[in-house]
């Protein structure tokens, strides 16, 4: 049986599989609300396993504490819908001219809505299963097995929905679905070679022009007719980004549609082009009709809860009960002022004290008073800005009051820990001289390795943080179950991690315009380098930007190139209090570079100040300290030289 | 499938016979080896030119055309319409045909083959022919690309079972990271990656340099080898994982690397027909660099009367309903 730790992927994995291995977060308590909820994250954040949680499969199979607490608030059972690429004409047509766009469309939502069909069958199947009616929790939501009252149910089914199947039975309507869907696929092709006029294709197939919600209504009234049965229906949309223009729109407005007995459920890409046209009053918006539930962490410590957890899951599969610090150390680096506690080094139970162990980061002899003080001998910008700061002694950092501490020290600590490993003073401020420096680093250095390090660097994305622990792991017990995994090893892991990430936004077009420069690399090369310069520049600054707002000044192009990077997790939503994310919109909102970048741009993991992202691509020349920057293939291939080429 | 075929060196080699031989005219020195060298023997030859005056070695070949009064047909033409009417002019029941995919794009040898396919019942005898470059220390780089899509909507799983997984057939090639990124991006349950073998170990080495020495970190990942110079093992080898695969997963063939192998990637989905898409990435190679031809060329026999009945899957539109063919 596959597990999610084997195949980072839960596309593949059965309903109850998902239920077996889930991680619960009170995550999953937001998205199982009785409500239409909109799940909104990068690809890898988890979207699909949340969504297919809900189904009852997956909920049989589900143990956990909440468990019982959580499916007895549930007023619905859920149908989990997939999405496809290879079921719409963008796919399949490549590009030929398109004879009837018209009838593209209609058959390709009609190829979705028997996708759904089959999705709602198989929820319904599951009503009837024995294993739901054994279980105290779920029962309620289990129908009776009566062959005839079965049988007449699916035959009515059969007679509303327009299915023309041969065997009326649940299964027999399954089949007629997918026996429809390949006419359909085949009709699609057909209309690729030469003009099949709308009425002649609709002459001959009058479904194809049916709408899935008039299905989801009668499917709901028969089954009510039937079997009096009161829970509400869930349809949980996956993958909303893939579906056609037309498809989006009837699934985005599905939710201001009267029946009360339906739930929608959408994940979605954080960015979507066709969704902008889509706001209109008429349509839903925000928490008005969909409540959104972001799953990216903006900050660190947002997202050590889930990463603890995911982790110990992951160690349980190996028969460990190891924490991240057994696995991968300390990290050097401050992730962020979380109060000098983790959960990476708690077992369990140990008690806190927080104003102690915040005093100890910065002792006599600790990394960051180690940072502090080598980075105060060779950086001069750095011993004025201290200066200025009334802080002259960097040997007795925690001699220092608290609000000091806090106010000036805390929030430089991350740059300061980069531009140590980096900074090298030069005698004549060449910019050359500094930047060869920088880009002949052959591997990530330490700074980013340890607990806190890797985990904020996979940012709780599940598929991440599996991708890089996995062989980590691996290496673990191929190591005698001792460890810390030394942190060359960690690096190499990462450094996969990352050349994977890149290799997949290469992949990624920039615009559907194939005469159009832009890359997504190109894009996150200058966003990066621009950070970079933010840490490393000439002049100390305590206060970099690392965030981005887009702004109104943005070119579209780049405004669409920059969502299509967010979508794949290169950038991260920081969420504004005061304005609710609305769907499938960017502008003005605040994004930070992913942490999976930090080694590759030299910065640290922390969020700080944001500039408009119009500015920041403006800037022709890289800043005079850091120099012209060097292509990726320059950085990456240093990585997979044989093992002992590590510095 | 391949029925015979192997390596031929240019040195020696007796020029080809045939009724039909189509080739393209591009910037690719190697585009032109065959006539350069007076080894083509056809009734007609056809040039599918690619525009580009100017670029690399178009002007040099594009003089050669010329000179040899080939027929001049626009790659951006359609492909189809032009090797109907040869075959209609040639007034011959049936035409032996030799395609040269050395320097035609994907999609034109998609339509090449479909048409061809199509009209099985012409052709006495196909052969394709394919000149590897000689070998050139790639620039290993990210490329811009486009929109990962089926190379022609007939060559799409229109017919496979909806319910199965992906299984990603991946010919391997110089475009750096892209394989890793394209698996990525289409999260096959199943992949087995193709990397050519036997033939030169620079290009060997090169390959696996742009695919991280083949370390993708996915599961359920095999990478098989395949002879380029014995196309008839090498296409037996992937016919074989393809049946093996279908019974399982909708099969999904991204043919990066030699065009042999997207030529034989197309014939798959010709003999499956309906039940194996593949792919194209269209890459936007800013620098382009000149390909010239080794010392021969890989030749393989094509038996047509395996491939599918491609006619099937076209209708006709009588009184208002359809019918298919």
């Amino acid at each position: 049986m596959k597990s999610l730790y084997d195949q980072y992927n839960a596309r593949f994995m059965r309903l109850d599989s998902v239920g077996r291995s889930f991680i619960y977060s009170d995550l999953f308590k937001q998205v199982a609300a009785n409500q239409h909820s909109a799940l909104v994250g990068p690809r890898g954040s988890g979207k699909t396993t949340l969504l297919k949680m809900l189904s009852l499969p997956a909920l049989t199979s589900w143990r956990h504490k909440h468990r019982s607490e959580l499916i007895n608030s549930l007023d619905y059972f859920a149908v989990y819908a997939p999405s496809d690429y290879a079921w719409f004409p963008d796919f399949r047509l490549s590009n030929r001219v398109r004879y009837n766009e018209e009838l593209d469309q209609l058959i390709a939502t009609s190829i979705f809505r028997h996708h759904l069909l089959k999705a709602v069958l198989d929820a319904t199947q599951y009503l009837f299963d024995d294993k739901l009616f054994a279980d105290r929790d779920l029962a309620r939501f289990a129908l009776k097995n009566d062959d005839a009252l079965v049988s007449e149910f699916a035959a009515t089914l059969n007679s509303s929905w327009s299915l023309g199947a041969q065997f009326t039975s649940l299964f027999g309507l399954r089949i007629a679905c997918s026996k429809r869907i390949q006419l359909l696929q085949r009709l699609l092709t057909a209309s690729a070679s030469q003009y099949i006029s709308t009425t002649a294709a609709m002459g001959a197939h009058p479904y194809i022009a049916d709408y899935f919600y008039d299905d989801l209504v009668s499917f709901l009234d028969t089954k009510d007719h039937f079997f009096s049965h009161s829970p509400k229906c869930c349809i949980c949309f996956d993958e909303l980004e893939i579906a056609p223009h037309q498809i989006k729109k009837m699934i985005v407005k599905s939710a201001r549609s009267a029946d009360q007995r339906v739930y929608v459920k959408i994940s979605a890409s954080p960015y979507d082009e066709d969704l902008e046209d889509i706001y209109d009053p008429r349509m839903p918006m925000g928490e008005h009709d969909y409540t959104p539930i972001i799953l990216s962490y903006a900050r660190v410590q947002d997202a050590r809860t889930f990463s603890s957890q995911l982790f110990k899951a992951m160690a349980g599969g190996y028969n460990l009960t190891i924490t991240p610090r057994d696995l991968l150390g300390t990290a050097t680096m401050e992730v962020q002022d979380d109060g000098g506690d983790t959960p990476y080094d708690r077992p369990s139970g140990l008690p806190r004290n927080k104003a102690r162990k915040k005093k100890q980061k910065y002792a006599i002899g600790s990394s960051n008073q180690r940072s502090f003080s080598r980075l105060f001998e060779k950086d001069e910008s750095f011993r004025r800005y201290l200066r200025s700061r009334n802080i002259f002694d960097v040997e007795n950092l925690e001699s220092l009051p608290e609000r000091i501490r806090a106010q000036d020290i805390r929030k430089i600590v991350g740059t300061v820990t980069v531009r140590n490993e980096y900074f090298r003073p030069s005698a004549d401020r060449d910019r050359r001289t500094v930047e060869r420096r920088l880009r002949t680093l052959k591997r990530i250095p330490d700074i980013y390795t340890g607990a806190e390090s890797v985990l904020a660097i996979c940012e709780g994305n599940p598929r991440w943080m599996i991708g890089t622990l996995k062989p980590l792991f691996d290496a673990y017990i191929a190591k005698g179950r001792s460890g810390p995994i030394e942190p060359h090893v960690q690096a190499e892991r990462l450094t996969k991690t990352i050349v994977t990430f890149l290799s997949l936004l290469a992949a990624i077009p920039a615009s559907d315009d194939a005469d159009s420069p832009l890359s997504i690399i190109d894009l996150i090369e200058r966003i990066g380098h621009f950070i970079e310069g933010q840490i490393l520049s000439k002049r100390f600054n305590p206060d970099p930007v690392t965030t981005v707002v887009v702004d109104e000044e943005t070119s579209r192009a780049h405004q669409i190139a920059f969502g299509r990077a967010i979508n794949q997790g290169a950038f991260v939503l920081v969420p504004d209090r005061l304005r609710e994310f609305q769907l499938g919109k960017i502008d003005k909102y605040r994004f930070r570079m992913t942490h999976l970048f930090a080694p590759l741009y030299h910065f640290p993991l922390v969020l700080g100040r944001s500039n408009r992202l119009s500015t920041i691509l403006s800037e022709e020349r890289p800043p005079e300290e850091i120099g012209e920057p060097v292509p990726y293939q320059g950085l990456l291939f240093d990585v997979f030289q044989k093992k002992d080429e590590h510095l | 499938m391949i029925s015979d075929g192997g390596w031929v060196a240019f040195e020696g080699a007796r020029p080809i016979k045939c009724d039909l031989f189509l080739h393209a005219l591009g910037f690719e020195n190697r585009s032109l080896e065959f006539l350069r060298r007076d080894l083509v023997d056809a009734h007609s030859v056809v040039s599918f030119f690619f525009d580009t005056p100017g670029v690399l070695s178009y002007d040099e070949n594009a003089l050669i055309c010329r000179q040899r009064g080939t027929t001049m047909v626009a790659a951006k033409d359609n492909a189809r319409h032009t090797i109907q009417n040869l075959l209609d002019a040639s007034g011959k029941k049936k035409v032996s045909v030799v395609l040269d995919i050395s320097s035609l794009n994907r999609r034109l040898i998609a339509e090449a083959l479909l048409q061809l396919c199509l009209l099985k019942d012409r052709i006495g005898s196909l052969k394709l022919v394919y000149t590897p470059q000689k070998f050139v220390e790639p620039e290993y780089g990210f490329n811009k690309v486009g929109h990962a899509r089926a190379i022609s909507p007939e060559l799409t799983a229109f017919d496979s079972d909806p319910d199965k997984p992906i299984a990603l057939m991946l010919g391997l090639g110089f475009e750096y990271g892209l394989g890793l990124g394209l698996i990525d991006l289409i999260e096959p349950e199943r992949t087995v990656c193709f990397r050519a073998s036997g033939f030169d170990p620079r290009y060997e080495e090169a390959v696996k340099k742009a695919n991280f020495d083949y370390d993708f970190s996915t599961a359920n990942l095999i990478v098989q080898s395949y002879t380029l110079i014995d196309p008839v093992a090498a296409y037996s080898g992937l016919n074989s994982i393809a049946f093996g695969l279908l019974s399982s997963h909708r099969i999904e063939i991204v043919p990066l690397g030699p065009k042999l192998f997207a030529a034989f990637a197309i014939l798959l989905s010709l003999t499956f027909f309906g039940q194996v898409t593949v792919l194209r990435v269209p890459s936007n190679v800013t620098n382009p660099r000149d390909a010239f031809a080794r010392d021969g060329f890989i030749v393989a026999e094509v038996k047509l009367d395996q491939l599918g009945d491609i006619s099937t899957v076209y209708s006709n539109i009588e009184d208002g309903s359809i019918t298919y063919a």
